[in-house]
């Protein structure tokens, strides 16, 4: 690459357009603080821009650094020459824009933009980055070490280190190897680890995989140690079991031992129950044997024998009243005999024929009362039919005219009368009814014939019209009148037609009402008349049978008959009572002397009578006291009745108490052996009392309750179907229930024990058991998995190592390539600059050691203590020299913008460093130089004025457009 | 003549943590094998099964968890269920100290197996009469310890059957062993056998545990008209299939693939030579797939999915089965590739793509021919020389990666690990 010309409007302190020569070196001469370095960050501003970034720039970023100081446009125009192709860069800082612009006058900006809006021409051109086009094209004082970092770090991450490697390959390649042992080693520094879940050091990676597989290999270990441990605690276990399974056994025995025991105290007791019960048995038998003396009340001898004592007493009274009975009884039958006698007339007649006697004179009497009065009434009503008028003749001779008809006439007499007033109401309405049915037909008949009239009128009319308009159109088709006509016909027969239609039909409901009311009015007439004209024909006949002249006369003597019949009739019944009495006392009288008859007769009137009937019931009474003479005598049978009943109870009462006693009653026996019999039954009901309330329930007592004795049966029972082998045989040790309890509850301590040692040791194997293959299989698989992370990570690891050693040797000889040039070239520099280095070795990293001429060698840093701050500033100068030689082979020189490099150094060295720069570099490098000292450079090129003459191009700062 | 009808199943390997799985899907897998057995029995009861024969490996280990073990004992514990006839295999031998087999280390946990379940406890031969068939006796033996043997179970005279008196019996083989040159990469031969050992074999049929892939041996029919048991080493003792490995009775592993479950046996014996047929009986409900899908040319993670994804529609796998899609070729330099996304993954009960066939597109004959005159061709042709003189496989692996991840240093400027299963 060959500077041009910069022109600048204003960039900083700078102003002016100012022309390089390519070919020569351009030594800039001007004073200090007069812009020399401002020039040089105008070309690297030309070529990659300015930052304007206060992150990175906090104080002031290059942007404001560099802005005009005076005001006007910020802005640079650099012409470059790269490759054989003269390019123009302009960069306006002010609007951050940049152009590059070909020799032809094209825009091929394009072509080098990095990124989104980021246009770094130089990086492009030369591969530098800006800070490497400084290190290496810019030399300014005091940077000069700056070329070679320091820190291996800063000298490994150095672009300038990858440029050197690109440029001693003999092919430019995409990468170098730095850069691909940068990339390895990044990637090794990165290794994603997913079953660490991190990103991380693969050398990191590896060690916390490694740990990670020793803690699951522990822990697999310590798992399994487990679970073989576990064997000892399932040996414990089935032998506990075992164990568990004979003290079992031992309870069993000890059980059966138990239950033997058991069994035995539950037969003696069923034994002794027994036992006890059977004595109860006796007992009940012979409580049951004195059961009939147990009812015996304990007074029942006493009472007995006062009963029998009281008894013989009644007994001896009886006979005493039976005496005095007789005696009394024939005294007094001797004066009822005499009086029988003196009434002996009426001796035939019995109390009855008394009381006949008493009735028929009543009887007569009442007769003769009752016929009188109505014998008076007959008198009066006779007296009163006369005054009425009837005749008793006419009576008669009308009574025995109708007498004799028969019920049919008599019916057909006295239906005469309903007949005629019935004929006569119902002719009234029925007139009336058929009037009405009449006048609404006739209105009917009006209504409608007030429709018929106009309709026919109007089909007439119609059908003319129709006819008339058929005529007239058949005449004259052309003419619209038969048209009307027709039309108007045909209305007029319509509304005609309909007129006719609804009037036959007008009140047609009410026509049909009327007529059937009107039909049924006439009909009903009809049968009136009919049946009073049967009626008629019926009594015209009878009164000519009769011997009347007409019905008339005949129902007019008929209507006599029956109202005097009528106004008569009490009259009548008088006369038929007097009749009836007069039969009555005929036969009361015809009674009374057959009755007078039997007690020597007499008048029969009925004062007699009741004398008669009065010696009738004195003899009846005579006769009853007589025959009940012994009825007189009854208080005496009362009494003995009394003593009898006394008797009859004591009697009752004593074989009451014999047979509450058990003791039959034997008339045969005296009352005395009934009374020894009671008293052997008193001393048994003696007996009876003492079992029923004492030996008994004592006996009782003795014997256990059914539900006790079932449940020792029960007991029994199971017992012996809980030990059936031994249930038959005889007990083996008879040992105290106390003991065997003991014994049982030993143990069953002892089973106790073992299960709950049992219990504790397999819960103990199960967790122990479960753990294992809850988290065995896990780490297992965990185990798997990590040793296939490790694998791969190792694998990429040891991939990466051989990769990145493979890169190392191969690229010894690349490195070998550069080294061994700036090895030489820095040597023949400092050779010709005269200092007392005889030779630089760059290292790998680009740090170098230093020989000196005495031959000793020292490291970079060292070297740097004791060489002169000249010699220092020469050794750096070299090495830039070199590098930038070098990075210039086969491809673009860079250009060298050097700012005052010898300021340090003395004359010679200067002067040597000058003709060094004009003589060799400058025909490979376009070279600037920058200085403050003039009259240095004068007297320099005063003394190689031919080098000077063909090789410098002076450019004074303050006419930079002068070019010489 | 009479019928004997057998269940045979075997490499249940209950309890068997299945670690490969993700988390979340090994107690289903568990629960496939559990499901695997209770069918074994209701099948058993619903075919009329004399009996069911287990050669082997019923469980994992030799002390599995308590869940697994309480449904083991109580799975045959079913109304209807044949006598069971065990025969500990290596992985879950007999001893009188074995927590699954001890009655008395049982008992002391409160377990025992159900007295139709008779396990074979010797490791020399013992014979148990089937229930129910007088004439049909089984034989087993047992592996005592988990230690690969080398005891030949039908070796000549291992056993001598006594001459019976019936002479229509039938004798059936229970044991856990290897049948020789058939063992699977991936599994160890122990108690092998010859097939010449199995046509000599005095029992009429072979129920064999151990391999996880079902086989076979069939004799045809001889001219004996009668059976030939009972008569020590003897020789076609019957015809139809001889010996039978039923197979794990589920996947157990990515690589068991093809169908897995049980076999059912059905015996003819009597007046004639016994004749045996075997009938497979479909236990597990999930595929084992094997799959191949090309990568070359693939520029996107995305569209290596879609390689897969095409790989499994064409196969015709469902969200059950277990799957294995090994990709090969050449990914588009720069593409990552480090595994399925989790809707493709999401898709499958469990689904591995197998990298270790994917390289990165880079132009190796270039690197070895060029001239070498850069780094990165100097540092390519050096590891290609390595690589080349390299015959330890992990170390050429190594060297591949090496030479992947400097060349991505190279031409991407990233690395990202990527190539830890090539070639492994």
């Amino acid at each position: 690459m060959k500077l041009l010309r910069l022109r600048t409007d204003s960039f900083g302190g700078l102003k002016g357009e100012f022309a390089f020569d390519p070919e020569r070196l351009t030594l800039m001469v001007d004073e200090n603080e007069r812009g020399k370095s401002t020039m040089i960050a105008a070309i690297t501003a030309a070529l990659y821009g300015l930052e304007d970034d206060r992150r990175s720039h906090r104080v002031v970023t290059p942007v404001d650094r560099w802005r005009p100081w005076a005001g006007g446009s910020y802005r640079v125009e650099l012409e470059i020459e790269h490759e054989g192709e003269r390019l123009t860069i302009k960069r306006d800082f002010e609007r951050g824009t940049v152009q590059v612009w070909s020799a032809g006058g094209q825009e091929v900006t394009e072509r080098f933009r990095s990124g989104k809006d980021q246009y770094p021409v130089g990086q492009t051109l030369l591969g530098l980055n800006v800070w490497e086009f400084e290190k290496c094209a810019l030399v300014r004082q005091g940077e000069l070490d700056q070329v070679v970092p320091p820190d291996e770090k800063g000298r490994r991450n150095s672009t300038l280190h990858a440029r050197l490697e690109s440029a001693a390959d003999t092919k430019v390649g995409d990468t170098n190897a730095t850069e691909a042992l940068q990339v390895l080693e990044a990637s090794a520094a990165s290794y994603t680890c997913n079953e660490l879940g991190t990103t991380m050091k693969v050398e990191t990676a590896i060690q916390r995989l490694e740990a990670k597989r020793a803690l699951l290999d522990s822990e697999l270990k310590a798992l399994e140690h487990d679970l073989a441990v576990i064997a000892g605690p399932l040996e414990d276990l089935a032998r506990l079991g075992d164990e568990e399974q004979r003290a079992r056994e031992s309870l069993a025995r000890v059980d059966v031992e138990r239950r033997e025991s058991l069994a035995t105290d539950v037969r003696s007791k069923l034994a002794e129950d027994d036992r006890h019960r059977s004595e109860l048995e006796t007992l009940r038998a012979e409580a049951a044997g004195l059961a009939a003396a147990s009812d015996l009340p304990s007074n029942a001898e006493a009472d007995l024998r006062e009963t029998v004592t009281r008894l013989e007493e009644a007994q001896r009274n009886l006979e005493s009243l039976e005496s005095r009975r007789h005696e009394e009884q024939a005294r007094e039958r001797g004066g009822l005999q005499a009086e029988i006698e003196g009434l002996r007339a009426y001796a035939s007649c019995e109390a009855a024929d008394a009381d006949r006697c008493i009735a028929l004179a009543g009887e007569i009497r009442r007769i003769a009362e009752e016929d009188s009065r109505l014998r008076t009434e007959i008198f009066g009503l006779r007296d009163s039919l006369a005054g009425q008028g009837h005749m008793p003749e006419r009576i008669q001779s009308l009574t025995a005219r109708f007498r004799g008809i028969g019920d049919e006439s008599q019916r057909l007499l006295r239906g005469q009368t309903d007949l005629a007033l019935v004929f006569q109401t119902e002719v009234a309405d029925l007139e009336k009814v058929r009037t009405d049915s009449t006048e609404t037909l006739r209105a009917v008949d009006a209504m409608r014939n007030s429709r018929r009239t106009p309709g026919w009128a109007m089909v007439a009319l119609g059908l003319g019209a129709v006819l008339g308009g058929g005529v007239l159109g058949a005449l004259t088709p052309q003419s619209s009148l038969w048209g009307m006509l027709v039309a108007a016909g045909a209305v007029l027969f319509g509304v005609g037609a309909t007129l006719l239609v609804t009037g036959a039909r007008a009140r047609e409901m009410d026509r049909e009402h009327a007529l059937r009311r009107l039909s049924d009015a006439q009909r009903k007439l009809n049968q009136l008349r009919a049946q009073r004209a049967e009626s008629e024909v019926a009594l015209n006949e009878m009164s000519r049978s009769m011997g009347y002249r007409d019905a008339v006369e005949l129902i007019r003597d008929w209507n006599e008959y029956s109202r005097m019949i009528e106004q008569s009739s009490p009259l009548m019944r008088a006369q038929e009572s007097v009749s009836t009495l007069e039969i009555q006392r005929k036969a009361a009288l015809d009674e009374v002397k057959a009755l007078l008859e039997r007690v020597g007769g007499g008048s029969p009137d009925p004062a007699h009578l009741e004398r008669v009937a009065a010696g009738i019931r004195h003899l009846t009474a005579v006769r009853q006291r007589l025959a009940e003479i012994e009825k007189s005598w009854s208080w005496i049978d009362e009494e003995k009745r009394v003593a009898e009943a006394s008797a009859t109870g004591l009697r009752e009462r004593a074989a009451r108490i014999l047979t509450a006693a058990g003791i039959t009653y034997d008339p045969a026996r005296g009352w005395a052996k009934h009374v020894a019999d009671l008293s052997a039954r008193a001393r048994g009901r003696s007996r009876h009392s003492v079992l029923a309330e004492e030996l008994i329930p004592q006996a009782q007592k003795r014997v256990l309750a059914d539900h006790a004795r079932a449940e020792l049966q029960s007991q029994l029972e199971l017992l012996l179907s809980q030990s059936p082998a031994t249930a038959d045989a005889p007990p083996v040790v008879a040992r105290a229930q106390a003991e065997i309890e003991v014994e049982t509850q030993r143990q069953r301590e002892k089973l106790e024990s073992l299960q709950k040692q049992r219990e504790d040791l397999r819960v103990s194997v199960e967790e122990g058991w479960r753990r294992h293959h809850a988290e065995h299989p896990q780490k297992l698989a965990e185990l798997e998995s990590i040793g296939h992370a490790l694998e791969r990570a190792q694998r990429f690891k040891h991939s990466v190592e051989l990769a990145s050693e493979t890169i190392r040797s191969v690229s010894v000889e690349t490195h070998r390539r550069w080294a061994d040039h700036l090895n030489e070239r820095v040597s023949e520099i400092l050779r010709t600059l005269g200092t007392r280095v005889e030779q630089l070795r760059f290292g790998e990293d680009l740090d170098f050691s230093v020989r000196f001429e005495d031959g000793q060698q020292v490291a970079r840093g060292r070297a740097m203590l004791q060489l002169s701050s000249g010699a220092r500033d020469q050794v750096h100068f070299a090495v830039r020299l070199a590098i930038s030689e070098y990075l210039s082979r086969g491809a673009t020189p860079l250009p060298l913008l050097i700012d005052d490099a010898f300021a340090t150094s003395d004359d010679e060295r200067a002067r040597a460093g000058m003709n060094m720069l004009l003589e060799h570099l400058s025909k490979r490098h376009q070279i600037i130089l920058l200085t403050c000292h003039r009259q240095r450079h004068q007297t320099f090129a005063s003394k190689d004025a031919e080098l000077y003459g063909a090789r410098c191009h002076w450019l004074e700062a303050k006419t930079p457009s002068a070019v010489q | 003549m009479s019928v004997a009808r057998f269940i045979q199943v075997s490499d249940l390997h209950l309890g068997r943590p299945f670690g490969w799985l993700a988390p979340e899907r090994r107690a289903e897998r568990r629960s496939d094998q559990r499901r695997a057995l209770d069918r074994v029995v209701r099948e058993a009861i619903e075919r009329g099964a004399h009996a069911i024969l287990i050669p082997g490996d019923l469980f994992d280990v030799e002390g599995v968890d308590a869940d697994t073990m309480a449904f083991a004992l109580n799975v045959f514990n079913v109304a209807g269920c044949p006598p069971v006839f065990i025969a500990p295999g290596n992985h879950d031998p007999w001893s009188d100290t074995s927590h699954t087999w001890s009655p008395r280390l049982l008992k002391a946990r409160g377990w025992a197996w159900p007295e139709h379940v008779h396990v074979f406890t010797s490791a020399a031969w013992q014979a148990v009469r089937l229930p129910g068939l007088s004439a049909v006796r089984v034989w087993g033996r047992c592996f005592t310890s988990s230690a690969t043997s080398n005891d030949r179970p039908l070796a000549e005279g291992s056993v001598i059957i006594a001459d019976s008196a019936d002479a229509q019996g039938l004798e059936i083989a229970v044991f856990h062993g290897s049948r020789e040159n058939q063992c699977p990469s991936w599994q160890s031969i122990t108690a092998p056998f010859s097939e010449k050992e199995v046509a000599n074999s005095p029992f009429s049929y072979h129920a064999v545990g151990h391999y996880h892939v079902p086989s076979r041996i069939e004799l045809k029919s001889t001219t004996h008209g009668t059976s030939t048991t009972g008569r020590g080493v003897s020789g076609s003792a019957s015809a139809g299939v001889r010996l039978a490995y039923a197979g794990s009775a589920v996947a157990l592993d990515v690589t068991e693939t093809g169908s897995h479950g049980a076999l059912e046996v059905r015996v003819e014996y009597g007046f004639r030579q016994p004749f045996i047929e075997t009938e497979p009986i479909e236990l597990d409900r999930r595929k084992v797939y094997d799959l191949r899908a090309e990568v070359n040319g693939a520029s996107s993670a995305e569209q290596v999915d879609r390689r897969v994804q095409r790989a499994l529609d064409e196969a015709g796998a469902t969200d059950r089965d277990v799957v294995t899609v090994r990709l090969a070729g050449r990914l588009v330099r720069g593409v990552r590739y480090a595994g399925p996304g989790p809707e493709l993954r999401g898709k499958m009960f469990h689904l591995r793509v197998d990298l270790r066939a994917v390289r990165p597109d880079y132009d190796l004959n270039a690197y070895r021919e060029g001239t070498a005159g850069t780094t990165e061709e100097r540092f390519a042709r050096t590891l290609l020389t390595q690589l080349d003189a390299e015959n330890d496989p992990e170390k050429k692996a190594l060297i591949e990666s090496a030479l992947y991840y400097g060349l991505d240093a190279f031409k991407l400027r990233d690395v990202t690990p990527t190539y830890e299963e090539l070639g492994s």
